[in-house]
């Protein structure tokens, strides 16, 4: 089973310190969800651990081999990216960007097997109407669903996603998380996004991780990190957190009078 | 949205029948465009003052493959060594320019690039003035070709150099290319200025571009650098591919964004660098070759690189074709008939083409 640890991982932008002494192992499959206020560093966290950054200092490890030491070539084959969007200078197809995703695995030339993948993938993320649509065509919302496609056609082991549902509508947001969740427990496979709202990351995260002050604040299922407590502190917000279905509901209320307003 | 594995293969054909007919039209354009080539081509050796029919040529062609000795003949002296050298020329120097266009605007992200975008044709320009002005050789005897070849290929090495001190990002390297290209500029044209009237022609001459001087012996040396280029950039054609989408993309597919640019980068130089040594520097064909080629075909690399290719060489044997002709027997430089030509036409494209190909 793919395990992907993090140790005592350092992080600075030209001397300021973002990320300090970040620890984390994940070895279960299942829906990994990152938190936090704005520029706390989930991004840049991601970024560290599939080698688009360098870390200070601290490791990042899949399975014992630290990345920054696998080739690039090589990571690909196990683990996939779903940036927050894309952007082509050329026009280029739907189908063409999901194919992009066969890259890692497929020869010079696209075989059956990338076809049928990338076939699968646009139907899983509802692309076949799109197919020929030029991606600088597309709506946000659907250019963040042809990333998400490209991401599942790599079929990694370990599959990261920076907010992939920032630009999508309510039931997009509810069904991607949704299959994010059924996905990574049926592949196996680590599933780590970042994310931004709590309600929606509470409803399906297999486990949450909080970030705050350079590091791991509260980290575990969703019962225990999303409580009223933790969201003052990190987000420094008052809420009240109601039960719904088994999974804890965020409800934001108003500042009070006795705390300063505005920024 | 749900995980189906279950699908069968005869359920999933559409696509993969509507990729695989795409990929035969492709196929089918890039083949047409090779046969209008070599009609072009032998259409081309008949035009001139001595009059030569095309069987003619076809004969004298086929003769000198199978090694026929035809020196007595002033028919088969005039195409083997006077048109048929310029017209070989054409091609490969067209192919080769649109390829390093091609590969530098899908590797550079940028649609204004050319092969000259590195500053190698001022570079080329400052050696060619060196020599025709002050009769400076880098090497003796070897005249233009060298001293444009050597200072061509100048800005790639000074971006090599750089990239060590910092990452050579596309910006960067634009950047620095065409700073480059204003102190190669500044100084050729401080030459110009103190230079004789004949010289200050044939350095103007020179940097239009023209294929009257290309020789069988200069025709080896770009058909191999050619070759050997093209076929390191057809390679690389589906990294191009990934480098169009951004390099964090890129990256987390398993391309090393940062060395592989480099690595092309020197590649397309030394390619683009070589032609313009021999030719001087024809402007346009490496610009508007492969936007035309994108607008009928996309960007696929795969299919864009062999695809402007063939367009490329088609397009100067068409116009070194109008500049032997037009104004006969005056041979105009070609690269004045491609300027001339390919702006309107591009332009022409451009407004004709409602959808965007490039942003």
């Amino acid at each position: 089973m793919t395990q992907i640890c993090v140790e005592n991982l350092c992080f600075s932008y030209d001397g300021t310190p973002l990320l300090e002494e970040v620890n984390f192992t994940v070895s279960e499959p299942g829906l990994v969800c990152i938190l936090g206020p704005n520029g706390v560093g989930k991004t840049t966290l991601v970024k560290c651990m599939n080698r688009l950054l360098r870390p200070c200092s601290g490791t990042v490890a899949v399975d014992g081999q630290d990345v920054q030491q696998t080739p690039l070539i090589d990571l690909a084959r196990r683990m996939a990216y779903v940036p927050n969007s894309m952007l082509s200078v050329f026009s280029m197809s739907v189908t063409d960007a999901v194919l992009l995703g066969r890259h890692p695995h497929s020869g010079w030339m696209t075989s059956d097997r990338d076809l049928v993948v990338t076939e699968n993938v646009m139907r899983t993320m509802e692309l076949e109407a799109l197919a020929d649509r030029n991606i600088r065509e597309l709506s946000a919302g659907q250019n963040q669903r042809v990333m998400i496609a490209r991401g599942l056609a790599q079929e990694p082991e370990i599959l990261i996603l920076d907010e992939p549902t920032s630009s999508l509508d309510v039931r997009y947001q509810m069904e991607t998380m949704a299959f994010l969740r059924s996905y990574a427990s049926e592949r196996g496979i680590i599933t780590i996004v970042v994310c931004h709202d709590l309600n929606i990351t509470s409803a399906f995260a297999d486990r949450i991780m909080m970030l705050s002050g350079g590091g791991v604040y509260a980290d575990g299922p969703a019962g225990s990190v999303i409580t009223e407590d933790n969201i003052r502190e990190v987000y420094d917000v008052d809420s009240r957190v109601i039960d719904v279905e088994g999974r804890p509901h965020v409800i934001l209320l108003p500042r009070k009078s006795n705390r300063k307003e505005g920024f | 949205m749900h995980v189906n594995e279950q699908e069968t293969v005869a359920d999933i054909g559409s696509l993969r029948n509507s990729y695989r007919r795409r990929i035969a039209v492709r196929a089918v354009f890039i083949a047409s465009c090779a046969m209008v080539c070599l009609v072009v081509a032998l259409y081309s050796a008949t035009l001139g003052t001595y009059p030569i029919s095309a069987g003619e040529v076809y004969d004298i062609i086929i003769k000198a493959i199978a090694g026929v000795d035809q020196s007595g003949s002033t028919a088969a002296h005039v195409v083997l060594q006077l048109r048929l050298p310029r017209i070989l020329g054409a091609i490969i120097c067209g192919a080769s320019l649109a390829i390093c266009g091609a590969a530098m605007q899908s590797m550079m992200k940028n649609p204004l690039a050319d092969p000259y975008t590195m500053g190698i044709s001022s570079g080329a320009g400052f050696g060619a003035a060196l020599a025709i002005i002050f009769g400076f050789e880098i090497v003796a005897g070897t005249g233009i070709v060298l001293n444009a070849f050597i200072f061509a290929i100048v800005p790639a090495f000074v971006i090599l150099f750089l990239s060590r001190i910092r990452k050579a990002t596309p910006t960067m390297m634009i950047l620095c290319g065409i700073s480059l290209m204003y102190v190669f500029n500044a100084m050729t044209q401080l030459f110009m200025l103190v230079s004789s009237p004949d010289d200050l022609s044939s350095v103007y001459t020179w940097m239009v571009g023209s294929l009257s001087s290309v020789d069988w012996t200069d025709l080896v040396v770009i058909t191999i650098v050619t070759v050997f280029g093209s076929v390191y950039v057809q390679y690389m054609a589906n990294q191009l591919n990934l480098m169009c989408i951004g390099d964090d993309s890129a990256k987390t597919l398993g391309v090393n964004v940062d060395r592989q640019r480099l690595v092309i980068l020197m590649v397309i130089t030394l390619v683009a660098a070589s032609v313009v040594s021999f030719t001087g520097i024809i402007g346009f064909i490496g610009l508007m070759a492969p936007h035309i080629v994108r607008t009928l075909m996309g960007a696929d690399n795969r299919f864009l690189i062999p695809g402007s290719a063939v367009f490329g060489a088609v397009l100067l044997l068409l116009s070194d074709i109008i500049a032997r002709t037009i104004v006969a027997p005056t041979m105009l430089p070609v690269g004045v008939v491609t300027a001339c030509l390919g702006g309107p036409l591009f332009m022409y494209l451009i407004l004709r083409n409602s959808k965007e190909v490039w942003s």
